[in-house]
This record gives C-alpha cells, sequence and structure tokens, in this order.
C-alpha cells in the first residue's frame, strides 16, 4: 500500500526527517510515537504533500506508483487522507456543503442531497455530534475535540484507502476517543483503510490495535515492533531508545 | 451588437445638449430649469482631489442622451427582437421575469420595458421610470427631487442632475408591504455612452419595500461612465433595503451617490456588491434624521486587474438612539486596489447613538492592495462608536488543508473567496447570491 524509502525532508535549510524507510500493508494500522519536535507530524505532511517540506532525497510509493512529487489534490485522489494535528478554521464555509464538496469530489458520485443529509446525520450522531454542526462554518468556534470530529466527518466522506491520523486522539474526551476509534477501526477490519496513527497516548492502541509500532526520534525512526513496545514507552519514557 | 438607438444628443455637453435632452423628454420648465443650473455647478466645480485617479474621464467624447426606441412598449413581446436577446445573454429566465413584480430594464438611457403587477397598483403601489413619474406624479415628484442629494452635492452628483435619463421611481403607501422584491436591470451598450440614471423611492410611514438593482455590462474599448444618483425617503417605521449588485466592464468609471433620509424607527439597508468597473466612487448613506432611525450598509467589493474599487459607506446620525453599522469585504487580486471609505459623525443632541464599522479585506496575491479609511466624527458624549479592520491573504496553510481534501489550488482559493464573502452573500436573494458565487468562481479559475 504505502512504502516510504528513505526519505529525507528539508523545512527551509533544515533537514527535519533524515532517512524514513516504512512500509505499511492494506488494511494495516502502524502507530507513530516519539517526543515533541521528532519529526512526526512533519512525516504526515510530506506524506501528504504540503509544498514547504521539501523532499531531498528518497522516495513515496504508493500501490506502487511513485508519488514523491505529487501534488496534495493528487495525493488525495488516489486514496491518501490527512487528519491534522491543528485543523484549521474556515469562515463562511458550511460543514455541509464542504463535506458535500468533498464527496463529489473523492467518489465521483452525485448525492441526491436528502440522500447525502441522512447519511451526514448518521455519522455525525455516531461521532456525538448535533444536528446543528451540519449548518456551522467549517471548524469556526469549533472545541479542540469537535475540530478532531470533523477530521473524522471528512475522512468518511472522502473514504480513503490510507489515513495519517495525527494526534487525533488529542482533545478527545474519554467517550468522543471512544466513538472516533470506533469508527476507524471498523473501517480498519474490512480491509478498506491502512492507518498511520501519530500518538502519545496509550490508551488509544486499545481501541485501534496496531500491527506495528514505530518510535522516532529527531527525525529518524529507531525502533520498531509490536504492539508491547507502547506499554515500554508508557513505563520509560523515550530514554530508553538512546 | 449593432447601435439600435434612433436619437443621440451629440457628444459632449452643453447647455445646448442640456436643452435638447430636456425638450426631447417633453419636460415642464422647472425640470430645465433645474439641469441647467446642475449644468452650472458641474462645469464650476473641481475634479474631487481624493481617492483614486479618475482623470481618465474624457466629458466631452460621452453622449448623455441616447433614445433606443420610440414610445414605451407594454408587454416583452412587444420589445424589439434584438433588445430582448441582450436581456436573453443576461441570463434571466422566463420563469424569473414573470415571478417578478416589475421589470424596469434599462436599456441605454430609457426604460423601454415595464411590467407591473396589478395587485401592486391596487395597492397604491407605484413603481415606473423616473420620466414617466415627472410627467404622471408631478406633485410627489417635486417634494423629492434632489431634497436628499441636492444638484450641487458633488461634481458627479451635479452632472447627473443635468443630463438625468431613467431609473426607477417607486412610491410605497402608508402600512403597505411590498412582498416581492422590485427589480430592474440596467446595461450599458451604446458605444461611449454614459448612463446617468435617476432613481427616486418614497417609502410613506410603516411601509416596507426591497430594491434590487443588478447591473452588467459587455466590454467596449471605449470609455464609459455611469453617474448615477439614488435618493431615498423614509417615512416614520418605513423600512427599505436597496440590494444592488453590480458587473461593470472593466473600462467604466462608476461614480454614483447614494443617500437616503431616514425619519423616525425608520430602517434603511443598504447592500451593495461591486465586481466590474475600471474605477468605482461609491459610499452609500444614511442620514439618521429621526429618533431611533437605524441604518446599515453592507457592501462586497472585487478589484481585480487593472481595478479600483474604493467603497464604502456614511452614517450621518442627527437624532437620539439612532444605529448604524458598515460592515464591508473586498478582495483584491493581480494588482488590484480595495479602498474602504467610511464615515460616521454622531452629531450633538443625538444621545444614546451607536455605530459600527468594520471592513476585511482579503488579498489573493501580492501585486494587490487594500486600504482602510475609517472615520469617525463624535461630537456627543452619551454615544459609542467602534471600528475595527482586517487586512488578510490567503493562507498557504489554508490552502493545503483544501488541496489535502482533493480540491486543486484555483478550486481552493474560489472556496475560501466564497466562504469569505459569504456573511455578505447571504443577505441577497438566492438567485442573486447563486449567480454572484459562480461569477467569483469563474473570476478565480480563470487565472
Amino acid at each position: 500500500m504505502l512504502t516510504i524509502r528513505n526519505l529525507h525532508v528539508n523545512s527551509g535549510k533544515k533537514e527535519i526527517l533524515k532517512g524514513i524507510t516504512l512500509h505499511i500493508k492494506k488494511g494495516e494500522t502502524h502507530f507513530l510515537m516519539g517526543p515533541n519536535g521528532a519529526g512526526k507530524s512533519t512525516l504526515g505532511m510530506a506524506l501528504m504533500g504540503h509544498p514547504d517540506f521539501d523532499v531531498t532525497k528518497g522516495t513515496l510509493f504508493f500501490n506502487a506508483k511513485n508519488i514523491t512529487r505529487f501534488a496534495p489534490e493528487e495525493r488525495a485522489k488516489l486514496g491518501l487522507f490527512l487528519a491534522f494535528q491543528h485543523p484549521l478554521e474556515f469562515e463562511g464555509i458550511r460543514l455541509y456543503s464542504f463535506l458535500r464538496n468533498i464527496a463529489v469530489k473523492n467518489n465521483k458520485a452525485v448525492f441526491l442531497p436528502a440522500v447525502f443529509y441522512s447519511a451526514l446525520e448518521k455519522n455525525l450522531l455516531s461521532l456525538g455530534m448535533g444536528r446543528e454542526f451540519a449548518e456551522r462554518y467549517l471548524n469556526l468556534g469549533f472545541s479542540g475535540g469537535e475540530k478532531k470530529k470533523t477530521e473524522i466527518l471528512q475522512l468518511l466522506e472522502a473514504k480513503p484507502k490510507f489515513a495519517i491520523l495525527d494526534e487525533i486522539d488529542s482533545g478527545l474526551d474519554a467517550e468522543s476517543l471512544l466513538r472516533v476509534t470506533k469508527a476507524m477501526a471498523a473501517l480498519t477490519r474490512n480491509g478498506d483503510l491502512s492507518l498511520l496513527v501519530i500518538t502519545h497516548n496509550a490508551r488509544t492502541a486499545k481501541y485501534l490495535p496496531p500491527r506495528k509500532v514505530h518510535v522516532m526520534v529527531g527525525g529518524r525512526i529507531i525502533a520498531s515492533g509490536e504492539r508491547n513496545l507502547i506499554n515500554k514507552i508508557d513505563k520509560h519514557g523515550y530514554k530508553i531508545f538512546k | 451588437m449593432p447601435d439600435i438607438s434612433v436619437y443621440k444628443t451629440p457628444r459632449g455637453l452643453s447647455p445646448k445638449v442640456v436643452r435638447e435632452i430636456s425638450r426631447q423628454k417633453n419636460e415642464p420648465t422647472w425640470m430645465l430649469e433645474l439641469r441647467l443650473r446642475a449644468y452650472g455647478a458641474f462645469k464650476k466645480m473641481p475634479m474631487p482631489v481624493w481617492g483614486p485617479d479618475i482623470s481618465g474621464i474624457n466629458f466631452d467624447e460621452i453622449c448623455y442622451y441616447a433614445k433606443p426606441i420610440l414610445g414605451k412598449k407594454k408587454s416583452w413581446s412587444e420589445v424589439p427582437k434584438n433588445i430582448r436577446k441582450t436581456f436573453d445573454r443576461l441570463g434571466i429566465p422566463e420563469a424569473e421575469k414573470k415571478m417578478l413584480a416589475g421589470v424596469g430594464a434599462q436599456y441605454d438611457s430609457e426604460v423601454i420595458y415595464q411590467s407591473l403587477r396589478k395587485e401592486l397598483s391596487g395597492r397604491g403601489v407605484i413603481f415606473t421610470n423616473t420620466d414617466s413619474a415627472l410627467k404622471e406624479y408631478p406633485d410627489i415628484f417635486k417634494e423629492y427631487f434632489g431634497q436628499a442629494v441636492p444638484f450641487n452635492d458633488n461634481k458627479f452628483a451635479a452632472l447627473n442632475s443635468a443630463v438625468w435619463s431613467g431609473g426607477s421611481f417607486i412610491y410605497v403607501p402608508p402600512g403597505v408591504s411590498v412582498e416581492i422584491p422590485l427589480q430592474a436591470y440596467f446595461r450599458i451598450n451604446a458605444k461611449g455612452m454614459g448612463q446617468f440614471e435617476r432613481t427616486l423611492i418614497v417609502a410613506d410611514k410603516g411601509s416596507e419595500v426591497h430594491y434590487i438593482e443588478a447591473c452588467s455590462a459587455p466590454l467596449y474599448s471605449e470609455v464609459s461612465l455611469h453617474a448615477a444618483v439614488v435618493e431615498i425617503f423614509l417615512k416614520k417605521g418605513a423600512r427599505v433595503r436597496y440590494t444592488t449588485i453590480q458587473n461593470w466592464s472593466d473600462n467604466v468609471y462608476n461614480l454614483v451617490t447614494k443617500r437616503a433620509m431616514v425619519d423616525e424607527a425608520g430602517e434603511m439597508r443598504w447592500i451593495d456588491g461591486n465586481i466590474g468597473s475600471k474605477v468605482t466612487m461609491k459610499y452609500p448613506s444614511c442620514v439618521l434624521r429621526g429618533k431611533k432611525a437605524k441604518g446599515e450598509m453592507l457592501s462586497f467589493a472585487y478589484a481585480g486587474k487593472g481595478q479600483t474599487q474604493d467603497t464604502g459607506g456614511k452614517m450621518i446620525h442627527l437624532a437620539p438612539h439612532t444605529v448604524s453599522r458598515i460592515i464591508s469585504k473586498s478582495i483584491s487580486r493581480q494588482g488590484g486596489i480595495s479602498t474602504f471609505r467610511a464615515l460616521s459623525r454622531i452629531a450633538k443632541g443625538a444621545k444614546g447613538s451607536k455605530t459600527h464599522m468594520r471592513c476585511d479585506a482579503l488579498l489573493l496575491d501580492k501585486k494587490s492592495k487594500a486600504d482602510t479609511f475609517p472615520s469617525l466624527k463624535i461630537d456627543e458624549q452619551d454615544a459609542s462608536a467602534s471600528h475595527e479592520a482586517v487586512v488578510g491573504r490567503v493562507g498557504s496553510e489554508q490552502l493545503f488543508y483544501l488541496r489535502s481534501r482533493g480540491f486543486s489550488e484555483k478550486e481552493a482559493v474560489a472556496m475560501i473567496v466564497t466562504g469569505f464573502l459569504e456573511p455578505i452573500v447571504k443577505e441577497i436573494p438566492l438567485e442573486y447570491a447563486i449567480e454572484l458565487n459562480r461569477l467569483m468562481g469563474m473570476e478565480i479559475r480563470g487565472l
């Protein structure tokens, strides 16, 4: 599904990622953990094609296609998705119409407004959000947790094959975390979705069990392992990897 | 488009031309005299020394009056074919035409098509072109004409007063609410033709009306001038909404004076959208002269390549407990210049009055410019006034966010722009909102 080969990424003149190699198969969930400033979010941005992050070396393959130089929208079309750590606010863009645009864009299907709306209502309720959110401007004045949920609503409309969830669990209360991870787990179970989950939260693994866990420090993946790696990190922190 | 005007005054302006316009229209002497006095004021007054460069206007090259067809046609089917075609190109659907209470369509300087629903006239509502009103309702006409915008108010109001032709005249009797918006479509068509329409609206006590003018003009290489005057009178408790959406071609100087006189507890609302033109200078104003009168001005402007949108509003508080608001949004692109110029004045004695102005400017590239000149003149201690101005750019993070959802860069910019305008666009009738969003989308995508 997604292969990252020796990826080096600069922000300006500064090298942030210093040779990342990862392979995530169809339907797999991988966790990416590491201290603040390790470069985890940069990897997410680079995978999605953020123009401010230069790939100076290395290659990105998505389903055997070299997408290293692809524009963000081209990656989205292929089935990549990034749930942002800090979702942006947009005045004047209503959540309802934004989601509908995403659905139309990514599924090439034209939905009747009524059909679309009832499906959206179901998604809203499953995430514990009221109907009134549909009419509000995208993320404007939303709480941290609500913003994270609209990322998931967008994901549900985009129906990606591969998604990066950048600290989707931060800002979510216990119940919301359960709802969000449940929605993701349902998609991964059928093998419809692969995930790279960036997190600091050991509890997330309980609901969304990872196949593999990677530890990033200083722009490098310095350890990879099974789920039990999370417990080790929880107990000892990242110093044991140094 | 063939030039189908059957009568035109020679280019340039002189007392002779003014007399000829009045003679062609068969006007009473007082109007001719007013026109001549206005002409004198126009000749005497200097060009404005502030604001954008309008030195490109050559008054001698402009044709001040043209009469497209003889007489006034009663129904749409009687309107000559090539004129109807022009209107069809404006995209006014047949169904919509029928839905409208009345369509006052201005072709060149003459209102050639006016239809008024029977039920409206049955309720005493007058909706006609200004030329007819002068003849058919001379008393009410004389009482209000030039009372909000005197002939010597400013150079372009003087010019309009001297050569005005066409425009809409509306009178709404006491207590009558006109539920359906009254609409007019304007278009400049003959080469180098000026357009000097004059609109006069009188909303009597407790009445309510919404007037819409949507303008669009085809492209011409010669310089065109649009210098209109709009005067509105709101009696006690009257509510008037005046919506303008303009898309002049980019060679038009659009210099318009709009003013409303608001009596006690009246509510005036200007909604003003300016998309095209070479230079627009327009500051719709409200004179709040009765207590508890309200004035509101919502505007949006789009300045593209070679365009200057110099817009804003004026609120004059003369009575106690009057309230006003000026909200403006502008977008500049490809070197376009948007200027927000607004004035709120609270006179001594207008106790408990409030005014607020806000300007948001969005710049789509580094070449473009936005300036804001808010001005508050408060002579009353017991009053509150506030203003805020925000100039922003489309952020690269915002673009990336939208692109990561599968939208191209142009689509993303168009989404941000329509979103930016949404709080104002939602105030205008749906059919225009859709048209406007489509137009803005085309502007952005056609980079």
